[in-house]
């Protein structure tokens, strides 16, 4: 059984490097440019957090931003469980395994962001539990901890749990993976309000310390992540011969538009109760939506993000649009950028200023961080990217225990093997 | 929505998985493996070609090294003989890094007369000169806010006053540090317990332990904490060579520091650097526990208010003001 | 063939296309933040930023004319007290009528005791005078202050008037408190206006033209 398993990996390992021109242009590319973020992240290790835009004043900047959207791009993957698995949908079984998939390299990402932010990455041992210190359950990124790496483990485990059964040609018990989906829809919400709470808990910054950020990002997330999957899948099932329902395509367009109505309507909430009754402590709204003091950096940012997810509503949600994919298509990617925009520059750096003693000192990324960033999103289209090539073709049938390679490739001399058979000479 | 074929595997790859897996190694797949690897490496390589620059020396003992809450004190003089050789190698200094008990029965607390302060920043350099904060990029762990008369809202403050003389015409003056807060958001937020509150009431650092992740600086209410972007630079002439672990040694780069009350001074029973500098007195400093130390007498008997307090923070500095 | 609807994808290329432009105007607002090389010649701070003496130095109080230093009884050697005719003139209701010679570039602004002779004792120059006539050391100006000074003299017993240096635990070692003219000018007490040390150095991704937020 072990070595069933062993030469399991051993054949997705050959195939990860096997495919058209097309998957080998994409591939590459994408290493191209991780490989340009590690390089921007070696001269971060030389010459330390200097090197980016970030200071005293604005501690937190770009990479956990891109860790805050992201979060909420995995916990959206997991949005298809819930109608597929407890509204036994069928329709959406098919694409359950690749939304997954995507949480597992939407995590990967975010370990990756908060490392590349950390100030000594070198001590990441320190957050173990026994050999290090772990400040479970006070510190709320402790909880942060917990949530994304059980999320992490979770989703390998039901996937390769999942597509292991189906390479095997088997029918996956119920018991191995049922449970785990249904924690794993808990899980999903409890890691974004967690990454949530992460701000939520801090009474020294006003634009945080209030009850709404943790619905706005259920919100922008379950608004995002679909929107992304939407397009994603279009893409798969353009590019291989993997059949995706038009009506699973359909039911995520709905989750998009009432959650894109439901973020422009906590928008707004949040908007009435900085504005309606101006404190002190509606000071960073004030700067992001109008500017404050001269400062206005991220006065068009804001409304550039909330113009193109009205544009993204409005397209989803009045019929004539609605009906072809190319307009939803459109909108899932404006809902996809105004939300990154809004999460990102319009939620953590507005917390920053004015600082708790009133400075304004604007942020903004450098070349160095910038293309620590693009590396990382790379590094993650390049995993997931990985992972649906190789899932494709186990959840078609065409990998499996019984087959090999020429199996998929029809009309090459080569009879199949029987694997438990020795070597041939 | 037609599902198309195209991304087929190659129909120029002339070789099954199978024969590729199970056939003797041959010239042009070695080749093609060779070429691969090679091209994989140079990539890598050529990402990671910056850190031939890299001048951080992170021994084994260092990298291992344990909770300051968990170390025996063997350890402990083991790991201030390192440091002490790591700053002399550093900074051309000979110091000596001591670990600094907390006194028994004893909380600490501090007054603040902005009646009196009029924002000379005397105190902020005095605190520069007895922490060893960075001067290139510059650390100050005090921040002296310059008020319009009639308004305590620190949004209108001026951080960055020069005028010939202070203090300036309807102006006041708030100095503002490390509240050593009773109930510290900092300590809350830090994942690991770098950060802890000591039976003294100071709240301290163990630079060795912090990952630098800087969730405690947007924790901090006051804006108190400071990070290491880079490497401190210092002058030679400029460091104060008695040096405390959790308080004044040379930190280094990629941790947060902040005020400690001067913690290797005030456990030895001396006065802060901030105070003894203060060419006006509005500094007060003293134990709460005793009740006729002067910090009790301004909290007996003066006008005190405590800023920001409706974060719940419960600092132990206090701002009071004469009658 | 099913007509492609190019309207979506013109939009979707505009957009991007003000992504771009935003970053671009704001990336090249702010000049390019480069990690500062680390300077091995960093200037100290200057000494004197640390000094702990008082604004006016040592506790006697001495009387400096054209650098010479004198004591009060080298030119009153013989002065009498005052009649109260010759003090009656010096004290005009609504003019102050400044001592003349030696001390005429003393600056005086004590408030409403611009009576010389409400705190020095005129038959014995170099000491002070009390409320009942009895003399006041010289050497202890602190008895004199707090004869009108109570409440600042209350408040510097307990050591929060003026600063204490040394150690504040006063078991543990020498606990320095200040007098009184070791900070105010006796004549002039108002504490003078001192010149600030500088402000602090901008945050490194701040150019000096735009500066931070100024008020």
């Amino acid at each position: 059984m072990v070595r069933d398993y062993a030469t399991f990996l051993w054949r997705l390992y050959r195939y990860s490097f096997l495919g058209s021109m097309k998957y080998y242009v994409w591939m590459s590319v994408l290493t191209i440019l991780s490989l340009v973020g590690l390089y921007a992240y070696a001269e971060q290790a030389v010459s330390g957090l200097a090197i980016t835009g970030m200071t005293d004043q604005v501690s937190w900047g770009v990479y956990i931003a891109n860790f805050t959207f992201i979060v909420g791009l995995a916990a959206a993957a997991v949005m298809l469980v819930i109608p597929a698995y407890i509204y036994n949908n069928k329709h959406l079984h098919d694409v359950v395994i690749l939304g997954e998939l995507l949480a597992i390299a939407a995590i990967v990402m975010c370990l990756l962001f908060v490392n590349v932010d950390l100030g000594r990455p070198d001590r990441f041992w320190h957050l173990s539990p026994v050999i290090g210190v772990f400040n479970f359950p006070v510190s709320m990124l402790s909880w942060d901890v917990v949530v994304l790496i059980g999320y992490l483990v979770l989703n390998i485990h039901i996937c390769g749990y999942l597509l292991y059964m189906r390479y095997l040609k088997r029918k996956p018990s119920p018991l191995f993976y049922m449970p785990f989906v249904f924690i794993a829809i808990f899980w999903a919400i409890s890691i974004h309000t967690v990454t949530a709470f992460l701000y939520v808990g801090l009474v020294g910054r006003p634009f945080w310390n209030a009850a709404i950020v943790a619905p706005r990002f259920i919100g922008s997330a379950f608004t995002a992540g679909p929107g992304l999957m939407i397009v994603a899948f279009q893409i798969i099932r353009r590019y291989s011969n993997y059949k995706i329902d038009d009506e699973a395509l359909h039911i995520l367009r709905q989750i998009v538009t009432i959650s894109l109505f439901v973020n422009l309507f906590l928008l707004g909430c949040e908007a009435f109760k900085e504005f309606y009754a101006e404190s002190v402590h509606s000071r960073s709204a004030r700067y992001l939506f109008f500017g404050l003091d001269g400062y206005t950096q991220l006065r068009p940012w804001i409304w550039f993000a909330i113009t193109i997810e009205i544009i993204a509503g409005v397209l989803l949600i009045v019929p004539a649009f609605a009906k072809k994919m190319s307009y939803v298509n459109v909108a899932c990617v404006l809902a996809f950028i105004g939300i990154w925009i809004e999460k990102g520059m319009g939620m953590i750096v507005p917390g920053f200023l004015p600082t708790p003693l009133g400075e304004i000192v604007e942020y903004f990324p450098t070349v160095p961080e910038t293309l620590v960033c693009i590396g990382v999103w790379s590094f993650g289209l390049l995993m997931y990217s990985w992972m649906i090539h190789l899932a494709i073709p186990i959840l078609n049938g065409e990998l499996s225990i019984r087959s090999s390679l020429s199996e998929i490739k029809p009309g090459l001399p080569e009879a199949p093997v029987d694997w438990k058979q020795p070597r041939p000479a | 929505m037609s599902n198309s074929k195209k991304d087929l595997p190659s129909q120029s790859e002339s070789r099954s998985l199978n024969e590729i897996t199970y056939s003797p190694l041959t010239r042009r797949s070695f080749l093609k493996f060779g070429a691969a690897a090679a091209t994989a490496y140079t990539g890598v390589s050529l990402a990671l070609s910056p850190l031939k620059k890299f001048q951080e020396h992170i021994s084994l003992d260092e990298f291992l090294q344990q909770h300051y809450e968990r170390l025996t004190p063997e350890k402990m003089q083991k790991i201030l003989a390192r440091i002490e050789k790591e700053i002399a190698r550093d900074y051309g200094v000979t110091p000596r890094v001591s670990d600094v008990k907390p006194m028994p029965g004893v909380e600490y607390a501090y007054a603040l007369n902005i009646g009196k302060c009029i924002g000379c920043r005397r105190c902020v350099y005095a605190c520069m000169k007895e922490n060893n904060t960075s001067r290139d990029p510059q650390i100050q762990y005090i921040r002296v806010l310059q008020l319009p008369k009639g308004s305590q809202d620190v949004d209108k403050a001026e951080n960055y006053y020069q005028p010939a003389t202070v203090p300036e015409k309807d102006r006041y003056y708030m100095p503002v540090q490390c509240h050593q807060c009773k109930n510290a958001p900092c300590t809350k937020a830090c994942p690991i317990r770098a950060t802890w509150k000591e039976p003294d009431g100071i709240v301290v650092v163990d630079y060795n332990w912090c990952i630098g992740c800087r969730y405690c600086m947007a924790a901090c209410p006051y804006w108190a904490r400071r990070f290491n972007f880079s490497k401190p630079m210092l002058s030679k002439e400029d460091i104060n060579t008695q040096m405390a672990y959790l308080g004044n040694r040379i930190r280094p780069r990629g941790v947060v520091e902040k005020c400690t009350f001067c913690l290797r001074r005030v456990r030895q029973g001396i006065q802060p650097a901030c105070v003894e500098v203060c060419p006006t007195g509005s500094r007060v400093f003293g134990n709460l526990r005793d009740p006729n130390s002067p910090i009790n007498y301004i909290l007996n008997n003066k006008r005190v208010y405590i800023f920001k307090e409706e974060a719940g923070t419960i600092p132990r500095f206090y701002y009071c003001f004469d009658v | 063939m099913r007509r492609r609807s190019y309207y979506p994808y013109i939009i979707l290329a505009m957009v991007c296309g003000c992504m771009l432009l935003l970053y671009a105007a704001a990336g090249t607002a702010d000049e390019e933040v480069v990690a500062r090389p680390s300077s091995p010649t960093v200037i100290p701070l200057p000494q004197d930023w640390l000094d702990t003496t008082p604004i006016r130095g040592t506790p006697k109080l001495i009387f400096y004319l054209n650098q010479f230093m004198y004591q009060c009884k080298v030119c009153h050697v013989d002065l009498k007290a005052p009649t109260y005719e010759c003090e009656k003139n010096l004290n005009v209701p609504g003019t102050f009528h400044m001592p003349f010679g030696a001390h005429k570039d003393m600056a005086f602004n004590h408030g409403l005791n611009m009576r010389c002779f409400n705190c020095h004792n005129c038959s014995n120059l170099g000491t002070y005078i009390n409320f009942d006539g009895s003399e006041i050391p010289g050497d202890k100006p602190v008895l004199l202050c707090r004869k009108c000074h109570g409440v600042l003299y209350r408040d510097w017993q307990a050591g929060i008037h003026g600063r204490t240096n040394g150690y504040w635990d006063a078991s543990r070692g020498p606990q320095i408190k200040l007098e009184c003219n070791q900070c105010h000018n006796p004549h002039q007490p108002h504490f003078p206006p001192l010149v600030p040390r500088p402000s602090p150095d901008l945050p490194r991704t701040v150019s000096p033209e735009k500066g931070s937020r100024h008020e």
